[in-house]
């Protein structure tokens, strides 16, 4: 049986604002997480989406409904496929974290 | 005093106790007693300021025999501070291989400055960085610049970045031409002072090219000759291709460049912050070319737009490029 906390829809954080540094070019960020030393390349969706949930703890619905609005070219399951498949990294690399 | 003020018996005789010689920021003592050696270094340092006894060396470098009566080619081994580095040498590759120790020295110590993997040169205080991958023509096109284009070299190798200025710091050393380009240099711009040419490296064969000294003297002025850098191109030679200059999107020039550079990782966010800003401060392009005249005249045509721009706009050298209005690209700032 699984316990409420799994159950709830997770929103997620920026596990250490002050941590998180970026810059963008032409649509394209390039992001520096003090702790780990990783620097990433995010493309516009990425970075909207990190941007997004720097701006306080979202969920994982809101923010593929956020993309969606900012590319309504785009089929909604690829978006929430790539906007999944980023929180994992993002996780992974511990720039997010859940919200408590 | 410069090196060639010595005579070259007296620079012979120095050489075996050790000579203190600054490049760029850095004060060097270099010991080399192997004559060949100490006879190209003559040829290539003849500009170079040499300094008094200093109370503090950055860097203690020797090239000293190996004392060997058996068969086989003759060695030598290079030091560092004192202590024997890397594996003994053939002699006869002792001054390539004395000329990448001074490179090492610089690629892995001063890490008061971002250090990135690339050639540097300027036009008065604009600099152009030229990151580039081996085989990609970049010291071939810093040699033409420098010798032929009225460029100055702040190095072929490294770009010094200062982080609380953004400013790069000339440290010339000799540069490093290898197999095809040297003749091609050789005919192009035979007032360059070259040095041996020396087979059978890991490289193949080699030779260096004395630094200009117009661009010794201009490290010397106050300031140490520092340049904002301005451009940043990636050259590719291409035989028989037309020369082609292209924007170069800026997030991928920098993940590229801080992919090679000796001391991103280890600077941390300052790393981050400065490599950001030189961007920022910076055009990117990928330059195409196969005659070295017609890259030339592309780095002129940036140079002289850009001296335009800022003639017109006060203060547009030190400031992002979209404001020079010159800019082909636009750029935006943020936090994500």
């Amino acid at each position: 049986m699984s316990s409420p906390a799994t159950t709830a829809p997770v929103r997620w954080r920026v596990a250490c604002p002050g941590d998180l540094r970026g810059r963008s070019w032409d649509g394209v960020s390039v992001v520096h997480h003090v702790p780990s030393g990783d620097t990433q390349l995010l493309n516009a969706l990425a970075a909207a989406t990190l941007q997004r949930i720097a701006a306080g703890a979202i969920g994982v619905e809101a923010l593929v409904e956020a993309a969606c609005k900012d590319q309504p070219a785009q089929p909604r399951a690829d978006i929430d496929r790539q906007v999944r498949t980023l929180l994992a990294e993002l996780a992974d690399v511990g720039i997010i974290e859940p919200d408590a | 005093m410069i090196v060639g003020d010595l005579s070259i018996d007296d620079w012979q005789h120095r050489m075996t106790r050790g000579v203190v010689v600054r490049i760029g920021p850095f004060t060097v003592r270099m010991t080399v007693r192997l004559r060949e050696v100490a006879d190209a270094m003559y040829l290539l340092y003849r500009d170079y300021p040499i300094q008094p006894e200093p109370i503090v060396l950055d860097f203690d470098v020797a090239a000293l025999p190996i004392s060997w009566w058996g068969r086989g080619p003759r060695m030598a081994a290079l030091y560092f501070d004192g202590v024997r580095k890397f594996d003994p040498i053939e002699r006869e590759q002792a001054l390539p291989m004395f000329q990448w120790l001074l490179n090492w020295c610089i690629f892995t110590h001063p890490h008061q400055y971002l250090i990135l993997h690339s050639a540097v040169v300027a036009r008065d205080d604009m600099a152009a960085v030229l990151p580039g991958m081996p085989g990609a023509g970049k010291s071939t096109l810093c040699t033409a610049l420098v010798h032929g284009g009225g460029w100055r070299l702040l190095s072929d190798e490294v770009a010094l970045v200062t982080p609380s200025t953004g400013l790069i710091t000339p440290a010339p050393l000799p540069i490093g031409l290898k197999e095809e380009s040297i003749p091609v240099i050789a005919a192009t711009y035979p007032h360059a002072r070259m040095g041996p040419s020396v087979r059978g490296t890991r490289k193949g064969t080699v030779v260096h090219i004395a630094t200009p000294a117009s661009s010794m003297a201009a490290a010397s002025e106050a300031g140490g000759g520092q340049a904002q850098p301005r451009w940043i191109i990636f050259p590719e030679y291409h035989a028989g291709a037309r020369v082609q200059l292209e924007p170069a999107p800026r997030a991928n020039a920098f993940m590229t460049i801080a992919a090679d550079a000796f001391n991103y990782s280890l600077l941390g966010a300052t790393g981050y912050e400065t490599l950001a800003n030189v961007v920022d401060a910076c055009h990117c392009f990928n330059l195409q070319y196969s005659q070295l005249d017609d890259a030339i005249a592309v780095f002129d045509q940036l140079a002289s737009q850009a001296s335009s721009a800022a003639s017109s706009s006060a203060g547009s050298l030190t400031g992002s490029p979209t404001g020079s209005g010159d800019a082909p690209h636009s750029t935006s700032r943020g936090r994500p």
